[in-house]
């Protein structure tokens, strides 16, 4: 969190450890084929921060699980390629993808609670991972839950490895999701709203704690969140995701100083501001569209202020605005000047 | 679609193809298309039919035995040319028209069970529920009493104290099946006061009466449709089990179960005794629930665009590439 | 905004027994959900209450609403305790005070359409809308809330969470109420349409002087929409006043703390210093001695540890904490007013 990585500083970008081509997911219904993510690019460096913003129904988590190879097929569809370290995660063997995601993608929740297990003890849990993957005993395994307990911060781990989840609170079994996600040391974790369903003080020190064991790995974090006041605290890299497309990618600073999105722009709007004056704020009219039914064109047309004709009609790609940083708006020039 | 320009600017095209017009048309339609429901639906239409009307449309009186044809077997003629759908019995006597005879007295034991016992329980396990407290700690323990004793020795022991007879029998049955309904309506009410919109219709005023009314109970529905006919099948072969000990209906008076209780004697030399009945009422159970799966679907507002529009699944046009 | 309170908590309070007493009487633990809260709403302001998780803030609302009968304290509407009526009067005097929830998706009825969730406060009130009238007014209240009068027809799934909060909103309005709870009213909504929802309920409140008491965990939404603030610790109000001198000065440290935890949308100030508070909010049912956030808190002396701490006024605010006013502000929260990215 406090420290930039080397890669965003210089420009020499060493080679991606996930590059992301296409993807493309969509879900069998009873009205047909929905798209819930259409056509989304993006690379991530070892020890990068990447941040994903999206509203609910954007499609920034579909995407994430279909990387993990976590979307049933009927009734999903993942097309487009996702390679890790040059190898194909969509094409691979599932055998071959439930090693990578144990041991070099893990990924947390937001709902930390319901994720683990009620009827085992949170160091059985976090002990498991390593007993089925490095086949040790079952006191080193113990041992290592208690190591990962304290790495994750829980105060006196020696006696709370023998805890039910119930007796923990959200932030706690939080950070257990953590311990079990680092146990056999990922290069990439994903995290997905892995804050929202905790208080802010708490949010506070889970992410604090993120940024340490990050610091400390130099492992690569994918943050998915909809609170675009984490992502300028805590990422690299920013993509704000719309209607299943990324509508904007930029580095974090460029993002809010420079927004090129009418969408992106609408968003910083119209959030209510700890450290800002009341009045009314810059709501964005309408709502997203519902998947399944997305408006031709621009996705975002309905909605945007700028619209001119061209938005109905052609959907933009990303362009390049500056360095580094793209928009899907056909208005990019218009608005980069504004 | 293409103009959607403020926030009012309603749904998009999806929602409104969900909101068809609720209307009886297009109930039958939906029922017409599910085919399941629509032939599990005509059976037991078929059946109530048969079962009000036996007096007009049954072949063969039910009680005429005619020893010149004894063990006619399905489809089979009697030596006096009669023609026997389903066979007869030992006593000659017609089975098809005996089935739509016994299925009134079945069907109506069936239906007025559950009915009384349902009343009984549900109303006792709602009230359990909304209102906690004591209500709630006896019945529950009753519940859990009633439960634990064997129902058919109960059963057998007070029709032996009252004595046989169609209004005792659903009486025995409403006093030993309402705690199915109780404990589930129980916990469906806790379930359902968890709800916001319930505490909502407190917070604009509603009266306890008309939160239960309006509220908990039609969202209640569902599930206990379903209970409903389970039960129904499950009463009909209870009646079968107390006809067959003797102690449910008396002849000549008939019903399904006691006719496989007096067929049982015939089983090897006569099998459809037996099976003609019980297929009677493993068919009607099971229509009942097919019909009960579809009501319970197409009753719920969230559920029933499914069934209510057609299914377009080819021209759907998503790609949004073009 | 007129000076009697229309709306007024004095010292409420609500404890929960756990368990039932044994066969043989024997004392049952109790939790204090909310120790003795005061505060007034006069017409056309919001009161904005916030705390974590557990402070009560939930527990407040049911029980000035009475939706939970309350341990003890007064709630006044217009100078008359409703906590002394009867059942039956308490659901005529609900009409003037209503509630907004949070969850859009359980708060309303699957099974009722538009139309009948707006219309059905009016079949318990048959007075304030004429049978005849009440087409059209369900027409006007649709508008009012931003949806389209023929939406009146469908059913709640039918609609974004955002535009079922509005349905919420609507089925409040219906009633013509004075004061408004909002319980986590906008919280599970998204930023854009969150924004939407906030703007509503400033523009209703100007048309119709409602007075609102908005709980909220999102310290933002709070500050923007609020006129006062109170601030709740363990049960307890720990500091409450004018919502900007609140944000700007807080004078308990807990308050602090809060407000540097708020993430802001701004790359360049990540580098400020935040205050990470360590462990979590205490298990109400074992609530600490003297300052219930001693535990937590970096400036606790031996007699935080002792003492409950009195309330005291520094200006417009009150801070529950013996060192009110003596403590600095960090400088990060004290000139936090600039307008963002441009």
């Amino acid at each position: 969190m406090r420290e930039m990585h080397p890669s965003q500083t210089t420009d020499a970008t060493p080679a991606p450890l996930l590059e992301v081509r296409d993807l493309r997911v969509s879900f069998d219904t009873p009205h047909g084929l929905v798209k819930a993510v259409g056509g989304v690019s993006w690379t991530l460096s070892p020890g990068e921060t990447l941040g994903i913003i999206g509203e609910s129904g954007s499609g920034k988590s579909v995407g994430l699980e279909a990387i993990m190879g976590l979307i049933k097929s009927p009734p999903g569809h993942v097309a487009g390629q996702v390679l890790f370290e040059g190898e194909d995660v969509l094409t691979m063997k599932e055998s071959r993808r439930r090693q990578l995601r144990g041991e070099k993608i893990a990924m947390i929740f937001q709902d930390a609670m319901s994720a683990l297990n009620p009827a085992l003890t949170v160091g059985t849990q976090i002990a498991e991972v390593y007993r089925l993957r490095r086949r040790c005993s079952q006191t080193e395994a113990e041992r290592k839950a208690v190591e990962l307990m304290d790495r994750v911060k829980i105060p006196s781990a020696k006696s709370r490895v023998r805890c039910y989840p119930h007796e923990f609170s959200g932030g706690m079994c939080q950070r257990v999701m953590i311990a079990t996600a680092l146990a056999l040391n990922p290069l990439i974790l994903i995290a997905d709203e892995p804050t929202t369903a905790l208080d802010v003080t708490v949010q506070r020190q889970i992410m604090t704690l993120l940024a340490d064991l990050q610091r400390e790995d130099g492992m690569a974090l994918v943050l998915i969140t909809h609170d675009l006041g984490l992502v300028a605290e805590t990422v690299d890299r920013a993509m704000v995701m719309y209607a299943g497309r990324v509508v904007e990618s930029a580095p974090v600073s460029a993002l809010f100083d420079a927004p090129s999105h009418p969408y992106t722009r609408g968003l910083i709007r119209s959030m209510p501001r700890i450290d800002g004056a009341s009045g009314a704020l810059h709501a964005i009219g309408g709502t997203p569209p519902a998947a399944g039914r997305m408006p031709r064109g621009c996705a975002f047309h309905p909605r945007c202020t700028h619209r001119i004709d061209r938005c109905r009609a052609e959907r933009p790609a990303l362009r390049p605005v500056a360095p580094r940083h793209t928009a899907a708006c056909h208005l990019v020039e218009e608005m980069t000047h504004d | 679609m293409s103009a959607v320009d403020t926030n009012t600017a309603a749904l998009p095209e999806e929602e409104h193809d969900r909101a068809v017009a609720i209307t009886w048309r297009a109930y039958a339609k939906a029922l017409l298309r599910d085919r399941v429901a629509f032939v599990s639906a005509v059976f037991l239409l078929l059946l109530l039919i048969a079962a009000a009307g036996a007096h007009l449309l049954a072949p063969y009186d039910p009680n005429h035995a005619n020893l010149g044809a004894r063990f006619v077997p399905p489809l089979g003629t009697a030596r006096d040319g009669g023609f026997h759908l389903l066979g007869t019995d030992e006593l000659g006597r017609d089975l098809f028209s005996r089935l739509m005879h016994g299925a009134r007295v079945s069907m109506s034991i069936g239906l007025l069970g559950a009915l009384c016992s349902g009343i009984v329980g549900i109303t006792l396990g709602v009230l359990a529920g909304f209102y906690r407290g004591l209500l709630e700690d006896l019945l529950m323990r009753a519940v859990d009493g009633m439960m634990a004793l064997p129902s058919l020795l109960i059963a057998l022991f007070i029709l032996f104290v009252i004595g046989p007879g169609f209004a005792n029998l659903i009486l025995i049955f409403t006093l030993l099946h309402w705690m199915v309904f109780a404990r589930m309506a129980r916990s469906l009410t806790l379930n359902h006061q968890q709800s916001t919109y319930i505490t909502a219709a407190r917070a604009i005023g509603g009266s306890d009466r008309r939160i239960i009314l309006t509220h908990l109970l039609p969202n209640m529905v569902s599930p206990l449709i379903v209970l409903f006919t389970l039960e129904i099948a499950v009463l009909i072969l209870s009646e079968a089990s107390l006809s067959f000990l003797g102690f449910g209906v008396q002849a000549p008076q008939s019903s399904w179960g006691l006719m496989i209780a007096r067929g049982r004697e015939y089983i090897s030399s006569a099998w459809w005794l037996v099976v003609m009945p019980g297929a009677a009422i493993f068919l009607t159970a099971l229509a009942l629930n097919l019909v009960a799966a579809w009501a319970r679907a197409i009753t719920d507002p969230v559920q029933r665009w499914r069934w209510l529009t057609p299914p377009r699944r080819k021209n759907q046009p998503v790609d949004h590439d073009a | 905004m007129t000076d009697a309170p229309v709306f007024e908590v004095r010292d409420i309070r609500k404890e929960y027994a756990l368990g039932k007493p044994g066969l043989f009487g024997g004392k049952v633990r109790s939790l204090t959900a909310v120790k003795d809260v005061s505060f007034a709403l006069r017409r056309g302001e919001t009161v904005g209450l916030v705390g974590e998780s557990g402070c009560g803030k939930s527990s407040l609302a049911r029980t000035v609403l009475r939706l939970n009968e309350p341990s003890g304290g007064e709630v006044h509407y217009h100078g008359q305790d409703i906590l002394a009526l009867s059942r039956p009067e308490m659901q005529k005097l609900r009409r003037h005070i209503q509630v907004v929830f949070q969850d859009p998706y359980s708060s309303l009825d699957p099974r009722f359409t538009v139309r009948r969730i707006l219309s059905e406060p009016w079949q318990i009130f048959p007075d304030i809308v004429p049978p005849e009238q009440r087409e059209a007014r369900v027409a006007e209240l649709l508008t009012l809330v931003g949806l389209n009068p023929s939406d009146a027809d469908r059913y709640p799934h039918q609609f974004s969470g955002g535009q079922r909060q509005r349905i919420g909103i609507a089925r409040a309005l219906a009633l013509e109420p004075e004061v408004i709870v909002c319980d986590e009213a906008v919280s599970a909504l998204d930023v854009s349409v969150q924004a939407q929802v906030v703007n509503l309920l400033k523009e209703l409140q100007d048309k119709l002087g409602l007075a609102y008491l908005f709980i909220a965990h999102d310290l933002s939404v709070v500050r923007h929409i609020s006129d006062r603030v109170i601030v709740m610790y363990l049960g307890e109000v720990v500091e409450e006043g004018p919502v900007e001198e609140v944000f700007t000065t807080p004078r308990h440290p807990y308050t602090v703390a809060l407000l540097s935890a708020v993430p802001l949308p701004d790359p360049s100030r990540r580098d400020r210093e935040v205050i990470v508070l360590e462990g979590e909010v205490p298990n109400p049912i074992f609530p600490p001695s003297g300052c219930p956030f001693h535990p937590r808190c970096a400036h606790a002396q031996e007699i935080c540890r002792q003492t409950p701490p009195p309330v005291r006024t520094i200006g417009p605010t009150r801070a529950r904490c013996h060192f009110a006013g003596a403590l600095d502000t960090p400088p990060d929260l004290a000139h936090a007013a600039d307008d963002g990215p441009s």
